[in-house]
């Protein structure tokens, strides 16, 4: 697909997971989706890293509330803390037929857990639980590696998988062969899970190179949100 | 005539631990705080692979006693924590400094003093430089400005340490700890190890008994110890001084920063570059020994120095001492967990020099 659309399993309304092990990049899809996603309707983003305390959706709240997406992360005190807070507004969110949501879980199998606690009405809204793969991380093209986190999650969240993303990236540094490198890993892991291959995504610059090379697979361009201030600066 | 490797998608506390297990580390005890879990979690997952033993002992305090006991073995042991745990670590440092151990002791820096917060900091510069712990010692000392220096410091750190029998610490920060780049990782295999010479064992094999202590009862000996580590540390500083400089060979200001606000303090500089502002920035890599001599020799040219540093004014001291009356020395301290931004240091470069 040589188009930067939003395919089906990640387009609004509705409710999409992201999950996946650290430095797979889900936090950044997240907000990539749900600053698009805004474009056509309300819609919150879930920051539900109980684990990993730095680099999450919270630390832009006010830009992404400008583009009107609203963060749901717990504020003041709780929210810069390393314990096991959810935002109170989550359930009513969840709840919310009339809002779409995208919820970033960190934290791996420990932080999926979170999710149980509003499993009925996640499943209710059909919710899309989706697992976001990166090869260029130690380990992150094992498929034995990434069968069993899956099942984890699974395990954890009490949600079937949806859909796999392939984010093949070293952040900042990624190039289009880092992309395009992830498509095996990812498929066979989609394979094996039963689940599809919803997308692969790369950095904005990257879409035709990696639109040319990603055959039949949907191509998701990304602007960076959370790059450290050097970075910023530079950009 | 290895092959080129290819870069991963790392975690900085992640390429602490890798380094460290590339560098031979083979014991680990540690206790949980952030920003630095990331550590233990790697080591737990990752010594088995290296027939190596992790640990969590019940209190930081059990766990740097546990690295005292390995390390005195001849064993390539570390431990990892933040403020609050380094503190409580430091009389047992303080009795490896007298017993001349050596050993890894990662520092994930947050904010403090007390419990402070878990932001990103540099308040432990004076803990890490004037340390180890008390008594007539001191802790050699590096800080890694990106994550391949941080796994590269935290690999080289056993070697260092075993040349000078004396505990290394790497001074990281919580940024560094938690954010994400790309590193070129070594392959583990067995580093080649000198035979250490003091490391006890028992009497083994009719070989005569080795003590590993830091008690010295008698003035005169504590005396000749302390005036050998004298010695050993003007040979530290001979050998392991280290600093990156880039930036303007005519400088009108320099800027002396490490870690982080290093970093951002070379985008300030392209900033400042915009405006006809020549400037240099000296990097210390390693804290103790402090590079005094080329941020001496800059200043004789630059009429203007400024430290960047997340506290309140440590490394500061150091740069004075260098600079003498050479140079004015301003500062710049972010503090309470804040990220440096290149804006801000741009801004007091464009301060300073009036323009």
């Amino acid at each position: 697909m040589t188009t930067d659309t939003l395919p089906p399993g990640l387009a609004p309304p509705g409710v999409v997971i992201l999950t996946g092990p650290f430095g797979s990049g889900k936090t950044e899809i997240a907000i990539n989706l749900a600053r698009r996603w805004a474009e056509r309707g309300p819609t919150y983003l879930a920051d539900l890293d109980v684990v990993t305390p730095y680099y999450r959706p919270r630390d832009i709240r006010a830009e992404l509330a400008a583009q009107g997406v609203r963060v749901l992360a717990p504020e003041g005190k709780a929210g810069a803390f390393d314990g096991p807070v959810l935002p109170p507004e989550m359930a009513a969110a969840v709840a919310d037929a009339d809002h779409s949501l995208i919820i970033d879980v960190g934290g791996q199998p420990h932080g999926a857990g979170v999710l149980a606690h509003w499993r009925e009405a996640l499943l209710a809204r059909g919710a899309n639980l989706i697992l976001v793969v990166n090869p260029r991380r130690p380990g992150g093209d094992s498929p034995d590696a990434l069968a069993e986190l899956t099942a984890a999650i699974v395990a954890r969240a009490g949600l079937p998988l949806g859909g796999v993303i392939a984010n093949g990236n070293l952040g900042l540094r990624t190039a289009a062969a880092d992309a395009l490198e992830a498509l095996p890993a990812a498929l066979a892991v989609a394979q094996r899970a039963g689940a599809p291959l919803l997308a692969l995504c790369c950095p904005r610059e990257l879409l035709t190179e990696c639109a040319a090379g990603a055959g039949a697979v949907p191509v998701l361009g990304l602007r960076f949100h959370l790059r450290p201030p050097w970075e910023r600066a530079v950009s | 005539m290895s092959a080129e490797r290819k870069p991963v998608l790392m975690k900085g506390n992640e390429a602490a631990a890798e380094g460290a297990i590339a560098g031979g580390c083979r014991h680990f005890f540690g206790y949980p705080i952030t920003p630095q879990n990331e550590i233990p979690e790697y080591m737990a997952l990752h010594m088995p692979d290296v027939g190596g033993v992790y640990l969590q002992a019940e209190s930081e305090v059990a766990a740097i006693n546990m690295v005292f006991g390995a390390a005195a073995t001849g064993a390539r042991v570390m431990t990892s924590s933040s403020g609050p745990g380094i503190s409580l670590m430091q009389e047992a440092l303080s009795y490896m400094v007298g017993a001349r151990v050596p050993c890894l002791v990662v520092n994930v820096c947050r904010g403090g003093p007390g419990l402070g917060n878990i932001g990103t900091s540099q308040s432990d510069y004076w803990l890490a430089t004037r340390g180890a712990g008390h008594g007539d010692g001191r802790c050699i000392t590096f800080a890694p400005a990106t994550l391949q220096e941080q796994y590269d410091l935290c690999r080289e750190s056993f070697e260092v340490a075993e040349r000078y029998r004396h505990p290394v610490m790497v001074l990281s920060e919580a940024a560094l700890g938690q954010m994400m780049e790309p590193v070129i990782v070594q392959p583990r295999g067995e580093p080649p190890r000198p035979e250490l010479a003091w490391a006890i064992g028992g009497e083994r094999h009719g070989r005569k008994r080795r003590v590993i202590n830091s008690l010295y009862a008698q003035p005169p000996d504590l005396e000749a110890q302390n005036l050998e580590l004298a010695e050993l540390y003007q040979q530290v500083r001979r050998e392991q001084t280290r600093w990156v400089e880039v930036g303007d060979e005519d400088p009108e200001v320099m800027i002396v920063a490490y870690g982080i606000p290093a970093r951002c303090s070379e985008t300030a500089m392209e900033r400042a570059a915009e405006h006809g502002i020549r400037a240099r920035l000296v990097r210390p890599v390693s804290l103790f020994p402090f590079p005094h001599e080329p941020i001496r020799r800059w200043s004789a040219i630059a009429p203007h120095t400024l430290v960047v540093e997340a506290s309140i004014g440590q490394m500061v001291d150091d740069v004075r001492t260098a600079v003498g009356d050479q140079s004015e020395v301003s500062l710049l301290s972010v503090l309470g967990g804040l990220l440096t931004t290149p804006e801000r240091i741009a801004a007091e470069i464009r301060r300073i020099v009036g323009r």
